[in-house]
């Protein structure tokens, strides 16, 4: 479970500025470190993001579906 | 500090809902109305009062406007004030040895614990909000905990791994002094740089992979993001349990974390010592019977090794000081269950000690400025300074006068082995090293009360005292 929901974060890795906003990389983490508990977040999280990928959703960058 | 000003605490200055002062050899907090407010619901809570019983909090108490005595213009500033119980001697995480870390780590994972199950969230996980009181880890910043707001993460796991996590893993991975890193560092070890300092065989060790290797890649894709994930981890459901399950599974890992201390030239020390079984006890008698007679508060042991003096002090006085450049001798000393509860241990180079640095140069202090010592035990060192660190002997008898005004302090003569072997393949150019020398300079600041020799002459005690105390008795 874990190396899927990890696979799907790298899937968009690109490197950015850290020091603008340390945080967000380890509240992320939390999610990943959760375990199978965490599925379900992470799955919500990247709902949006994981429709794209799939082709089944517009390219769009609005993040206020809340599933 | 004179008894009618109230001293703010150079470290504390971060927080904008608090400020701690010290007046009247007491210590006080001033609160916010928010802060003032989360204490008090803090303080309803049982499992709050159970850490204060056990010791695991600083003592704490709410004072009303009757009871404090901070000057009006400090009292107007606060909404409320708390006072704390005084810790001895304040230390930091670079003074600690590895075990001391390692217990800090698990107090604070404790407390993170505790907290969240209750319904609260401790803000930071910084090893400056932790105390060593009767050689226990004791938690001082009250005001870390806040109430816990639905749906939000765990704010201080970064800090947990930059402070605790990954110096503790340098040590017992890599065997690698993390006291440098955390002076050095006052955010301790970033993700970025244990990421470099890792390698790939080390992913394979418990915590690097998910804790450096993972944190530092998503750190580095999510760092510029302009999207809001604090929300969007809330509208997805995040919930305490899944920091519960990190606080588990990081308790876990900081638990199975050793470190294996070995070739240490001065942790196999009393294995080798240099005096005959008489010597010794003359020795002891000597640094016994000063003790007895000069009674002092705080006694501070430079160089001690793995404590064997220390032990000594510890029993006639209130509190004794340990330190030794060495890791290995201090862990040792620290471990030891017959060390008693009054020496506190740290790590600490006499010729490189730990400076007043951090914000202003004041946030963090020298180790003159936290303790004064009554009497200073300056046993086997002298040659140490002298020959390895290169420290003229008349400046460092001027900086042991500056530091105290008595002294027990022990002249090893050139004929000793030790000295032999600090000297051999380095050009003799120690011209004040001598017994004379020694002699002369401690006569400059001091009255020589006492002195015996040792070993046949090649070791000498000296007692000294303030200088018009003769006169006086």
């Amino acid at each position: 479970m874990r190396i899927i929901v990890t696979i799907l974060f790298l899937l968009y890795m690109t490197d950015t500025e850290a020091y603008l906003d340390p945080g967000t990389g380890s509240m992320l983490l939390q999610v990943i470190l959760g375990g199978v508990a965490a599925v379900g977040v992470a799955v919500k999280l990247y709902w949006h993001k994981l429709r794209v990928a799939f082709g089944m959703g517009k390219k769009d960058d609005s993040e206020d579906d809340t599933v | 500090m004179n008894n009618t000003t109230a001293a703010v605490n150079a470290g504390s200055f971060r927080d904008r809902d608090g400020r701690v002062y010290h007046y009247q050899e007491r210590i006080f907090r001033g609160l916010s109305e928010s802060a003032l407010d989360s204490f008090r619901q803090l303080q309803e809570k049982s499992f709050y009062k159970k850490l204060i019983e056990s010791g695991k909090l600083i003592g704490t108490r709410e004072l009303s406007n009757e009871e404090n005595p901070l000057p009006a213009e400090v009292r107007a500033q606060w909404a409320g004030f708390l006072e704390h119980d005084v810790v001895p001697v304040i230390s930091y995480a670079y003074e600690w040895t590895f075990s001391m870390l390692k217990a800090a780590a698990s107090l604070q994972l404790h407390l993170v614990e505790r907290a969240i199950s209750n319904g609260f969230a401790l803000k930071d996980a910084s090893p400056y909000n932790i105390q060593f009181v009767n050689r226990k880890p004791v938690f001082i910043d009250i005001p870390s905990f806040e109430p816990l707001q639905p749906g939000e993460p765990w704010s201080g796991y970064r800090q947990f791994c930059e402070m605790f996590l990954f110096p503790l893993m340098l040590q017992a991975y890599k065997k690698c002094n993390f006291q440098p890193f955390m002076r050095a560092s006052i955010d301790g070890v970033d993700v970025q740089t244990a990421a470099a300092i890792f390698s790939f065989r080390d992913r394979f060790r418990k915590g690097v992979m998910s804790h450096v290797w993972l944190q530092s890649k998503l750190d580095r894709r999510y760092g510029g993001s302009s999207e809001n994930i604090r929300s969007n981890l809330k509208s997805a459901g995040f919930n305490k349990e899944l920091i519960l399950v990190n606080v588990r599974k990081l308790q876990k890992l900081i638990k199975r974390l050793e470190w294996q201390a070995s070739g240490s030239e001065w942790g196999d020390y009393t294995e080798f010592h240099n005096y005959s079984e008489g010597d010794h006890q003359r020795k002891e008698a000597f640094i016994r019977a000063a003790i007895k007679d000069e009674k002092p508060a705080v006694v501070w042991d430079i160089g001690c090794n793995t404590g064997q003096f220390s032990l000594i002090a510890a029993s006639e006085c209130e509190q004794v000081l340990s330190t030794d450049i060495d890791h290995v001798a201090v862990e040792r000393l620290y471990l030891n269950p017959d060390t008693p509860d009054n020496i506190l241990a740290l790590v600490q180079n006499v010729a490189d000690p730990s400076p007043n640095w951090g914000w202003r140069n004041r946030e963090r202090t020298d180790l003159q400025t936290r303790s004064r010592p009554d009497l200073v035990l300056c046993l086997a060192l002298i040659h140490h300074v002298v020959i390895t660190a290169n420290i003229p002997l008349a400046e460092f008898v001027d900086w042991l006068a500056g530091l105290t005004n008595k002294l027990v302090i022990e002249y090893v003569s050139r004929n000793d082995d030790k000295v032999q072997t600090l000297l051999r393949n380095k050009e003799d150019k120690y011209q004040d090293y001598s017994r004379e020398s020694l002699e002369m300079n401690l006569k400059r600041h001091f009255d020589i009360r006492r002195q015996q020799e040792v070993n046949n002459g090649d070791r000498s005690l000296y007692l000294c005292v303030p200088k018009a105390a003769l006169e006086a008795e």
